[in-house]
C-alpha cells in the first residue's frame, strides 16, 4: 500500500474537525477535573470524618477501575435511570470524573507542601476558614502544582479516543468511520496520529518551560 | 478569684499535655491591662506553648483561659467558634519563623485581614498600613515582596502585619532567635518603640535578657511546664530565690 495524497487532502478536513471535538471534550473534561480534584482534595482534609472517608473512597474507586468501563457504564447504564445525556457529554463527565481523582492526588502533595506556619498565620490574624484556604493555603498550593496538572491534561488528551467506544464523533472514530468508506486505513489513521504527536510535543515543550520558570522564580 | 481585677489574659491551672509527655501543669499567669512581661526559661519549659495556647493554636486538657474576663478555654474545652472569634480578635501574634505570606506584597501582607476580617474599606485599609510601615521604618518596602527582605525586615513586616488588627495584647514568640545577630538590634528598637508609645499588654517569650531586664515590667521564670519565679526584673535578674532560676541564669550569662 503506498501513501496516496489525493486522498490524503481529500479526508483531511474531516479529521481536523474532528480535532474540535476530541479538543472540546479534552478541555471540558480537564476543567471538571480541575475543579472536582480540588473538591475531592479539600474533602479529604475535612476535620469532618465522613466527609474525609467518603472522598478518599470514590478517589479510590475510580482511580482502581477502567476509564473504559466508567465510559460504558455512564453510557449504557445510566440511561436506565432516566439520566440520558449526549455521548460528548457523557464522554467529557467520565474524563473528568476520572482525572479529577488524579488531580486530587497533585493538590493534595501542593497543599501539604504549605508550610504549618501559614495556618497558624491565618488563625492569628483571624482569617476563617474559608477567607484561610482561598486566599492563603491555594494560591500557595496550586502554584507549584502546574507543571504535574499540565502533564494529566497531555494524558487525558491522548485518552479521548476512547470515547469513541461510545460513539463521540472525536478523531479517531472519525478517522475510523472515514477508512471504513473506502477501505483505506492508513491515511486517516496516520494523519490522527500525527495530529497527536505534535499537540502532544508542543504541550509537553509548554509544560516543560513552565516548569523551569516555576524553578526559576523560587 | 485570686487574679487582679483588671487581668487582660489570664491562665488557670491550665494542663497541656502531648500523649505521656506534660508541656504544661498546673500554669498559673495573669497578664495586666498595659503590662510587658517577658517569658523566660530552657527550652522545653512550655514558654511558647502559653503564646500558643492563648492564640489557640494548641488546644489544652485541663483548666481556663480568660481574655477580659471572658473564656476562652473553660475547663479544658474551648469557647465556641463566635466566642473564640471574638476574642481571639483581642490578640495579636508575632512568629520566631515570620510566616508572612509569600505570595503577596508586603502592602497586601497588612491588608488582607483588616480587609476580610474587619471588612476595612481598601483604601482604609491601605492608609493604615502605610502608617504601620512607616512606624517600624519599612515605608519603602509597602510594594516588595517577603522574599525580597532581610530577616529583620521581615520580622518588622510581621509586627505590623500583627498591629493592622488592632489588637490590644501582643504575643511575642522568640521574634528575634531566627535572626542573624545584626538585626536582632533593628527588631528590638521597634519592641521598644511599641512598648513606649501604646499601652498595648504585651506578652514576650525571649531569650534575650538583657532586653528583658530593661524591657520588661515582670519577668516570670518557667521551667517543667510551671512557673518557678516571677517579679520585677530587678529582683529577678539581680537577687533569684530559687535555686533553678538561679541555675538557669549563671548558665545564661556565661555563655
Amino acid at each position: 500500500m503506498i501513501w496516496n495524497w489525493d486522498y490524503t487532502w481529500q479526508v483531511l478536513p474531516d479529521i481536523l474537525r474532528a480535532f474540535g471535538v476530541t479538543l472540546q471534550a479534552t478541555l471540558a473534561g480537564f476543567a471538571l477535573a480541575a475543579v472536582l480534584g480540588l473538591g475531592w482534595a479539600t474533602a479529604r482534609m475535612s476535620p469532618w470524618r465522613w466527609l474525609a472517608a467518603s472522598a478518599t473512597g470514590i478517589v479510590e474507586f475510580v482511580r482502581s477501575t477502567p476509564l473504559l468501563i466508567q465510559l460504558y457504564f455512564l453510557y449504557y447504564v445510566l440511561p436506565d435511570y432516566g439520566i440520558a445525556l449526549s455521548p460528548l457529554v457523557t464522554g467529557i463527565i467520565a474524563l473528568g470524573l476520572h482525572y479529577s481523582c488524579y488531580t486530587a492526588e497533585v493538590y493534595r502533595a501542593g497543599i501539604e507542601a504549605v508550610p504549618q506556619g501559614q495556618w497558624e498565620a491565618a488563625r492569628a490574624l483571624n482569617l476563617s476558614t474559608r477567607a484561610t484556604w482561598t486566599r492563603i493555603i491555594l494560591p500557595q498550593a496550586i502554584r507549584p502544582t502546574l507543571p504535574m496538572l499540565g502533564n494529566y491534561l497531555i494524558a487525558m488528551f491522548k485518552d479521548t479516543p476512547l470515547l469513541a467506544a461510545i460513539t463521540v464523533m472525536e478523531m479517531l472514530q472519525t478517522a475510523k468511520l472515514t477508512g471504513a468508506q473506502s477501505f483505506r486505513y492508513l491515511e486517516p489513521l496516520t494523519i490522527t496520529g500525527v495530529v497527536f504527536l505534535v499537540v502532544s510535543l508542543l504541550a509537553s515543550w509548554t509544560v516543560r518551560h513552565l516548569e523551569t520558570r516555576h524553578a526559576i522564580r523560587r | 478569684m485570686p487574679s487582679a481585677a483588671d487581668a487582660v489574659l489570664e491562665f488557670r491551672k491550665v494542663a497541656k499535655r502531648y500523649g505521656e509527655q506534660v508541656v504544661l501543669e498546673d500554669f498559673d499567669f495573669a497578664l495586666d491591662a498595659g503590662e510587658k512581661v517577658a517569658l523566660i526559661g530552657p527550652s522545653g519549659s512550655g514558654k511558647s506553648t502559653v503564646l500558643r495556647i492563648a492564640m489557640t493554636l494548641e488546644d489544652i486538657q485541663a483548666g481556663d483561659v480568660r481574655v477580659h474576663g471572658d473564656y476562652l478555654w473553660r475547663d479544658g474545652r474551648p469557647a465556641d467558634r463566635t466566642a473564640t472569634q471574638r476574642l481571639r480578635a483581642h490578640l495579636g501574634m508575632v512568629f520566631q519563623h515570620f510566616h508572612l505570606f509569600p505570595h503577596l506584597s508586603v502592602l497586601e501582607n497588612l491588608t488582607l485581614a483588616p480587609r476580610l476580617v474587619q471588612s476595612v474599606a481598601a483604601a482604609d485599609a491601605e492608609a493604615a498600613a502605610r502608617e504601620l510601615l512607616e512606624r517600624v521604618g519599612l515605608a519603602d518596602k509597602a510594594d516588595a515582596w517577603p522574599e525580597q527582605l532581610s530577616g529583620g525586615q521581615k520580622q518588622r513586616v510581621a509586627i505590623a502585619r500583627a498591629l493592622a488588627m488592632q489588637p490590644d495584647i501582643m504575643l511575642f514568640d522568640e521574634v528575634t532567635s531566627a535572626l542573624d545577630p545584626e538585626m536582632v538590634g533593628e527588631v528590638l528598637d521597634v519592641l521598644r518603640e511599641l512598648g513606649r508609645s501604646t499601652d498595648m499588654s504585651m506578652l514576650l517569650v525571649t531569650h534575650e535578657m538583657d532586653f528583658a531586664y530593661q524591657f520588661a515590667d515582670r519577668v516570670v521564670f518557667m521551667d517543667g511546664g510551671r512557673v518557678v519565679e516571677m517579679g520585677p526584673p530587678k529582683q529577678l535578674f539581680d537577687q533569684p530565690r530559687e535555686e533553678r532560676t538561679q541555675q538557669f541564669l549563671q548558665r545564661v550569662r556565661t555563655r
